[in-house]
């Protein structure tokens, strides 16, 4: 019996313990995150301006006015279009370049330049890489259209940022540029943890490097893959700074995100609790996403 | 099946040459074992042999056929990893069938090649399991299953049982030695274990620095070593090399002398007498009786057989091998005696075999 006390006493001194050194870093969580997003959803439920001491509860009116809302189709659009490219690209394109660089075709200069030369964007501040490419981009004066007009494709010469038709896709270029270099180098360190061996054995069984792609390289870094999907889905949802700087949402609302227009609900209109309301519907989505992680790392 | 030539093989990496002109030929159905100690060269020769690493110079010959240039599928090999190189996410009958995928070949053809390689392992009940749900033996055989399938004219193993612990290295040593009976097929094994050696091998070569030390039947290297590295290398417990000089020669025969261990050597080249030369001498050809007396260090008993670790009166180590009921003091004398015929001499200066 004494014996019996003796143990839970000591596994409760041991549990304590375990509180107290995660205590600081929950505390930090429970002020700095979850306490703000709690606080957030609240928010969403009034109606008030940043300076304003009456808030007028509203209910659940501001999410049916975002629903209603055009520019909330348009901006969800634009964050999935988003983040299908920058899956396709930042994943797919990366996982790609990765798999030569490391494959041993081009010779250790060459190999290490392209991997300098691609992951160098990543290293630029966001505003820097959105004002060079606003410049590249102008029409007619920007090199862009110069090289189009140089090469004799004056036709497809066009106002990228300017055009409701273009203005996203050409801002989610720009991010791809940046980006995938990036991930490339995650996956580079990826490959480099897969076995030499495995890939010998494939050579001496007679499969192409294609196939060896797909049969050691794929597989080898499949978990890489998952945590750089959700990463990229992610990023595209809570995407800001690179729209804001190079179209601000613009033409027309036409490149419109989430994040531009949470931006401009609370800091350029002042409406703190519909903003609230998008930053709200952005927490779920990311979590919801965040979520169908955690079940597939461990489905596997 | 095939025959091997290797004709100068050699690798350059750089300025360094790992491997520097090797040649070895290997006939149909012989089972070859390299041997040598770490940094040899051996595993590297292997890697050319099988194609995934280029050949400075030299020629491979595989059936007639120079395969310095011809790409690591088509030169009929299969190799066995040390590390067993079994594709992760794929089970045991695609492991060993990928080969045959990669090839299109007809799939009732591929599954009946499965199922009698499966059939040799008897790796039936796994088939359908992932590697990480097998035993390193049972990996082992997957590993042997898919260079089987594959029907080659040459199996090669690197190191194949290094990863395995001492009994089921036993086991699976018998087993190989096993499948090469029964598939008949010429097999390069590579090594740093001298008991892999001696117990697989129809031909031994013994590597060092990237050159031939020695190339012959198990039992002719050990009888007849071709100097003092062969000497040491191959047998355990190694064999005592001892400083002596030679006290009088007579018609193919020299006597020597390693501080007061007497021994009459057979030998080819006479050496003069009061040259220096090393007499080498197992420990189980040393016997207790009346002769050198040395003076016992340590000693393991094992049973069957007991390890005296003792030093002649200059300080030199010697290794005896005692019957396992001999009783003498764990650190006290002993004198010892060769038995007749069975030393060895080589030169003081090159280490050649006199």
């Amino acid at each position: 019996m004494t014996d019996r006390s003796d143990h839970s006493r000591a596994t409760w001194r041991q549990s304590l313990q375990g509180w107290l050194w995660v205590a600081p870093a929950l505390l930090f969580l429970v002020i700095f995150v979850y306490g703000p997003a709690l606080t957030n959803i609240r928010f969403s439920l009034f109606s008030f301006s940043a300076m304003s001491l009456d808030w007028d509860f509203v209910g659940l009116n501001n999410y049916l006015r975002l629903w209603s809302d055009p520019k909330f189709t348009t901006a969800l659009t634009n964050n999935a279009v988003y983040a299908v490219i920058s899956v396709t690209c930042q994943v797919g394109i990366a996982l790609v370049l990765a798999a030569v660089l490391e494959a041993r075709i081009f010779p250790d200069f060459s190999a290490n330049l392209f991997r300098t030369a691609l992951f160098l964007p990543s290293i630029l501040p966001v505003v820097v890489v959105g004002l060079v490419w606003q410049l590249l981009l102008t029409p007619t004066t920007g090199l862009i259209d110069q090289i189009l007009w140089e090469t004799g494709l004056a036709s497809w010469s066009r106002a990228w940022l300017g055009e409701p038709d273009t203005a996203i896709f050409a801002v989610i270029f720009v991010s791809q540029w940046q980006w995938t270099g990036y991930i490339m180098a995650l996956f580079m360190v990826a490959i480099r943890a897969v076995p030499r061996d495995l890939y010998e054995a494939m050579e001496i069984d007679g499969a192409s490097g294609v196939q060896q792609f797909w049969h050691i390289t794929v597989p080898g870094v499949r978990e890489t893959i998952l945590i750089v999907t959700i990463i990229t889905i992610l990023g595209s949802l809570k995407v800001f700074d690179i729209v804001w700087v190079m179209t601000a949402g613009g033409p027309n609302h036409s490149s419109e995100v989430l994040g531009t227009m949470m931006y401009r609900a609370a800091f350029r209109d002042d409406m703190i609790g519909y903003s609230s309301t998008i930053a709200t519907v952005i927490f779920f989505i990311a979590l919801t996403i965040g979520l169908v992680q955690i079940k597939l790392q461990k489905d596997r | 099946m095939a025959y091997m030539q290797i004709k100068g093989i050699a690798k350059r990496y750089g300025t360094y040459e790992a491997v520097r002109g090797i040649d070895i030929d290997i006939a149909e159905r012989e089972f070859v074992v390299i041997v040598g100690p770490s940094g040899c060269g051996k595993s590297t020769l292997l890697r050319m042999i099988a194609g995934l690493e280029t050949i400075s110079r030299g020629d491979l010959v595989i059936d007639g056929q120079r395969m310095n240039d011809v790409r690591p599928a088509d030169r009929g090999i299969a190799m066995v990893f040390q590390s067993y190189a079994l594709y992760p996410h794929k089970t045991v009958e695609q492991n060993m069938g990928f080969a045959l995928k990669v090839a299109k070949t007809p799939k009732d053809e591929a599954a009946r090649k499965i199922a009698r390689a499966a059939e040799i392992l008897q790796l039936g009940p796994l088939l359908k399991r992932l590697p990480k749900e097998l035993s390193g033996g049972q990996r082992q055989r997957v590993a042997i299953g898919r260079a089987i399938v594959r029907n080659p004219k040459v199996f090669l193993f690197d190191e194949p049982l290094s990863n395995l612990d001492a009994s089921l290295r036993l086991q699976m040593r018998i087993e190989l030695a096993q499948l090469h009976r029964e598939l008949q097929a010429t097999m390069v094994y590579v090594t740093h274990d001298q008991i892999e050696a001696m117990t697989l091998a129809d031909k031994i070569v013994v590597l060092r620095d990237g050159l031939v030390e020695q190339i012959g039947a198990p039992l002719e290297i050990y009888r007849r070593p071709a100097n003092t590295f062969v000497a040491g290398f191959i047998g355990s417990p190694k064999m005592n090399l001892l400083k002596a000089r030679v006290t009088a020669t007579v018609a193919g025969q020299a006597r020597v002398d390693a501080a007061g261990l007497v021994c009459d050597v057979a030998v080819d080249h006479l050496p003069v007498i009061g040259a220096e030369v090393t007499l080498g001498i197992r420990p189980e050809h040393l016997a207790a009786g009346p002769g050198a007396p040395v003076q016992v260090q340590a000693s393991e008993r094992l049973g069957g057989v007991t390890y005296a670790y003792a030093r002649l009166p200059d300080g030199q180590s010697l290794t005896v091998q005692l019957d396992g009921e001999h009783d003498f003091a764990a650190d006290g004398g002993l004198t010892v005696q060769p038995q007749p015929g069975r030393a060895h001499l080589f030169s003081g200066d090159s280490g050649l075999r006199l």
